[in-house]
């Protein structure tokens, strides 16, 4: 008991050193990405650049989305018209994977803990109940630390999401749009295409495009 | 000996049982009116709908075992008024969408809404608690009931948690300044957008 004691405690400032909340990058899209499409109708230009690559959404999103099973699109959509105003909502962005019939609507929902990391929090969470003395605070610590960290992952996908608005002639407006769940670890953008609604709000018109987002 | 090992079991089992045990603690929000530019006062006679949705909004998170219930009725109410008063020329509120489409002197129904809130909880009391709140406002034209403007705010605030000493005082600081943000992002798009400006909104041209 004594030697778990000693060990605990030493150990203790390894557990805590990924404690304190690091801010998450801000994005700055290049201008026009390399893995960036393109489509135009009626005056309006919608550009879609999906982050695929693991490395990109551990830097913008301190998650590997990919392995997650998140899609995560990147939107930006201009006016060009003089006149017209349009409605940009993300329930009219709707993606369609390769294969199937039916689609993820980006309606702006809150993405939840992962299950695996999820569970991972709960196990610590459990574990921490069963262990005793300085261990039990340690671990606790440690669980604080992670549920911390997970906000943070939540509040970031909160802050960068696109927001429904309407876009006035001449304007532009970008964000994040994301779909779940896509199959994990895989390249979801393969024979995929986003289908996009925008309403004029003076005529109510509706203008459709559909943007396949494999190359 | 006997009886200093069972004070000790005793304080060990308080201590397992208070950090293993979760509590839920409520608080109602309590913010000041924020400071807003006086500009010029949008053409509009409008009908603000505070509805219940609104009242009953909550901001909910959980910290180890414990939960959190932060209720942003009154506050966003009282803000949702003040932005819309420094905005419109004529503001006046009802509950339901409902009513504001009987409202015969309004040409303009404004709805707000909170769309979500999200708390970052630091590990140490030196660090900062991170809050964002997202508001929607749609603005429609109140006798065709289409949606002429549609805007997002996304509120931050930041402020450093504090002790057990100074969590309390640092919570109110947090609200306020997310409050601040949100009044003048609110007041900013009011004024900014163009199908906002001019002539009351004229009825639009029916979809063949």
């Amino acid at each position: 008991m004594k030697q778990f004691i000693v060990i605990a405690f030493a150990s203790l400032p390894l557990f805590l050193a990924g404690c304190s909340t690091d801010k998450i990058a801000d994005y700055q899209p290049a201008s026009p990405s390399v893995s960036e499409r393109t489509a135009q109708q009626s005056g309006v230009e919608v550009a879609l650049d999906p982050f695929v690559e693991s490395a990109r959404t551990k830097q913008y999103f301190d998650i590997d989305a990919v392995a997650e099973g998140i899609a995560i699109l990147h939107i930006r959509v201009t006016n060009k018209t003089a006149d017209q105003t349009f409605l940009v909502e993300k329930k009219d962005f709707q993606l369609l994977p390769g294969g199937t019939a039916g689609g993820l609507t980006g309606n702006g929902n809150k993405i939840e803990r992962s299950h695996a990391t999820a569970d991972t929090l709960n196990t610590v969470g459990a574990v921490g109940v069963a262990v005793e003395g300085i261990g039990l605070i340690g671990v606790g610590l440690i669980g604080l630390g992670m549920e911390s960290k997970f906000n943070e992952i939540q509040r970031n996908f909160t802050g960068k999401e696109m927001a429904d608005a309407t876009l006035s002639p001449g304007q532009s407006m970008e964000g994040f749009v994301y779909f779940m769940p896509v199959k994990k670890d895989e390249d979801w953008t393969r024979a995929a295409t986003v289908k996009v609604n925008l309403t004029e709000t003076k005529t109510q018109q509706t203008i459709a495009l559909s943007i396949p987002l494999s190359h | 000996m006997k009886s200093i090992r069972l004070i000790a079991s005793f304080l060990f089992a308080v201590l397992v049982l208070t950090l293993a045990s979760g509590c839920t603690h409520l608080k109602t929000v309590s913010v000041q009116p924020s400071a807003l530019p006086t500009g010029q006062l949008l053409p509009h006679n409008v009908a603000l709908v505070l509805d219940q949705e609104l009242a009953d909004y909550k901001n909910e998170y959980s910290r180890g075992q414990d939960n959190f219930i932060d209720s942003l009725g009154v506050p966003l109410q009282d803000y949702a008024r003040q932005a819309a008063a420094k905005s419109f020329q004529q503001v006046d509120v009802v509950p339901t969408v409902k009513k504001a489409a009987a409202l015969a002197s309004a040409d303009l129904i404004l709805i707000p809404r909170a769309v979500k809130s999200d708390i970052s909880i630091p590990v140490w009391a030196w660090d900062n608690d991170n809050l964002t709140l997202v508001m929607e406002w749609t603005a429609k034209d109140r006798a065709s009931q289409n949606t002429i403007w549609l805007t997002t705010i996304t509120a931050n605030a930041s402020e450093p948690m504090g002790s057990a000493f100074s969590y309390g005082k640092n919570q109110r600081i947090l609200y306020q300044k997310l409050f601040d943000d949100l009044s003048l992002k609110t007041y900013n798009a009011f004024q900014g957008a163009p199908e906002l400006r001019g002539s009351p909104a004229t009825p639009p041209t029916p979809h063949p």
